[in-house]
């Protein structure tokens, strides 16, 4: 069931909060042992939690809808262990400023997501947690970094979720596990209480079955922080209310450069589902993005320092700790003469007014959110056509000229390719959640690839549905 | 085009900021800066600092 649904059900009586958490309770039980997609399951503090809404006076938007949250974001009394090691034992005192408003809004947190370890990384493979694995494919990976909130969304273990998104950490679940993501504008959500990467490019945000579930989440999530200087003084919009006028006239700018260097078969995927949203009114139009080519090397000029930067002092005194992938990553920022952070902010600075420019004579760009099909798990290359490449340099070039600015990206299923799910990335300019979010819905109203589950997602899983 | 640093060079920068690597880690950062620095020589070509877009 859709969060949408499900909060509808709630609203209307025809369950309560506790059956709604018992009911997620009973499948993760049933099915998580296969996915891996819980860190930690707060079956006590979330029933409690229910019963407390069923005695509240204010009912808001999500009441009683239980979500997860990827285990970088601070839950107070919960651990937040980042997928580590080193955080393993660190239980917050107080919420992040999206639990707040979560918790304002009547969600339930049933519990903390897996996730690449301290969210640097798009495997999901932590060595002290254990991979996620794909519902749709138990062998394979269900990307990362918010992996366990893809899989989670996927086999129906949570109605809604939260993830964070660096570079690509929403957008490559969400694809590689057929569900539908959105990374915010960078500063429309706030960073504060949750584990940082790099600041200049984090972001939080949803991770859940429909565009409309995304919406209303990120009403719940979105507003002004003052507690967080990345935080950005934007209205607070109701997302969820901004998504019924179709995209007739929507002007869709496809990144043909991207769409032709993907994988065939996804390539193909994408096309089909650019001629849907052709059908549904959208002029399409193909689009060059000058500095494509350089937009991952812009963001890792200023990541990788960003990154080691925010991990010193464990670097001094915790480095075994750390496994192998995410300690080099680490490593590298210390190696990065500080005039390389200095030119990555220039190229950030073009290249954000290129884009600018671009989104003058488009509403909206499309292109692959990923160029392959998530691989097996212990695979570090993916082949595309017919030449082999590191799976994590593939996937740059489609994720991070959009964080490099800061750019809403929604990632919505749009296709399989031998059983795997394919996402299409629709990307809007800076603050265009609601053109974004409007497109997907749209996508979603002509088309079923969101609705279909793996086999192991089947409803009586963990027994029946919520009546 | 700059040359990926020795592991005793990344080891004593390293060292310098309190971080004490093995060997495997430093070679693992070999491979990264191996493709880095090239490139991140050819951004400080296309947008030098005086890049007018800065």
């Amino acid at each position: 069931m859709s969060l949408a649904r499900l909060a509808g059900a709630l609203g209307a009586g025809d369950l309560s909060p506790r059956e709604a958490v018992e009911h997620y309770l009973r499948r993760i039980e049933a099915i998580d042992g296969e996915l891996n997609a819980y860190i930690t399951v707060r079956a006590d503090e979330a029933l409690a939690e229910a019963d407390a809404l069923e005695r509240a006076h204010v009912r808001g938007p999500l009441w009683g809808v239980p979500v997860a949250l990827k285990d970088v974001i601070d839950v107070a009394g919960t651990p937040t262990t980042a997928g580590s090691r080193i955080l393993a034992d660190y239980v917050p005192k107080q919420d992040a400023h999206v639990v707040v408003r979560l918790r304002q809004a009547g969600a339930i947190v049933v519990g903390k997501l897996n996730l690449h370890e301290f969210a640097y990384g798009a495997l999901t493979t932590s060595p002290h947690f254990g991979p996620a694995h794909n519902p749709w494919a138990p062998e394979r990976i269900c990307g990362g970094s918010s992996g366990g909130n893809g899989a989670a969304i996927a086999a129906d273990l949570v109605a809604g979720s939260v993830g964070t998104d660096t570079a690509g950490s929403i957008r490559i679940p969400s694809s590689h596990c057929g569900v539908t993501g959105l990374r915010p504008s960078t500063g429309l959500v706030s960073n504060r209480g949750v584990v940082a990467v790099s600041p200049s490019f984090d972001a939080v945000g949803p991770i859940a079955r429909t565009a409309m579930d995304c919406a209303l989440l990120l009403a719940a999530l979105a507003g002004h922080d003052p507690g967080d200087p990345t935080s950005v003084d934007a209205p607070v919009l109701p997302y969820g209310e901004l998504l019924g006028e179709g995209i007739r006239g929507l002007r869709v700018g496809m990144v043909t450069s991207l769409v032709d260097a993907a994988d065939p078969q996804v390539a193909g995927s994408i096309e089909t589902a650019l001629g849907e949203l052709r059908s549904l009114g959208a002029e399409l139009v193909p689009v060059t993005v000058p500095l494509l080519e350089h937009a991952g090397t812009i963001q890792q000029a200023m990541q990788f320092q960003e990154a080691a930067d925010a991990h010193m002092e464990w670097l001094r005194t915790r480095l075994s700790d750390y496994g192998a992938d995410v300690r080099a990553r680490l490593l590298v920022g210390l190696f990065l003469p500080p005039h390389v952070y200095e030119s990555g902010r220039r190229g950030r600075a073009r290249a954000c007014e290129e884009l600018r420019v671009i989104f003058e004579r488009v509403d909206l760009l499309a292109a692959p959110t990923m160029p392959v099909l998530p691989p097996r798990i212990g695979t570090e290359t993916v082949e595309i056509g017919g030449r082999e490449t590191l799976y994590r340099l593939a996937l740059i070039p489609y994720n991070s000229p959009w964080s490099l600015a800061g750019l809403p990206v929604a990632s919505v299923p749009c296709g399989f390719v031998e059983g795997l799910p394919v996402g299409l990335a629709l990307v809007g300019p800076r603050l265009g959640e609601p053109t974004v979010l409007r497109a997907a819905h749209a996508f979603q109203q002509a088309t079923d690839w969101h609705e279909r589950r793996p086999a192991l997602a089947t409803p009586d899983a963990g027994r029946a549905a919520p009546p | 085009m700059a040359a990926t640093p020795s592991p005793a060079e990344l080891r004593e920068i390293a060292e310098k900021q309190g971080v004490f690597p093995t060997d495997e880690d430093l070679e693992a950062v070999r491979a990264f800066l191996a493709i880095l620095l090239p490139a991140f020589e050819e951004l400080e070509r296309l947008v030098p600092p005086t890049a007018p877009h800065e």
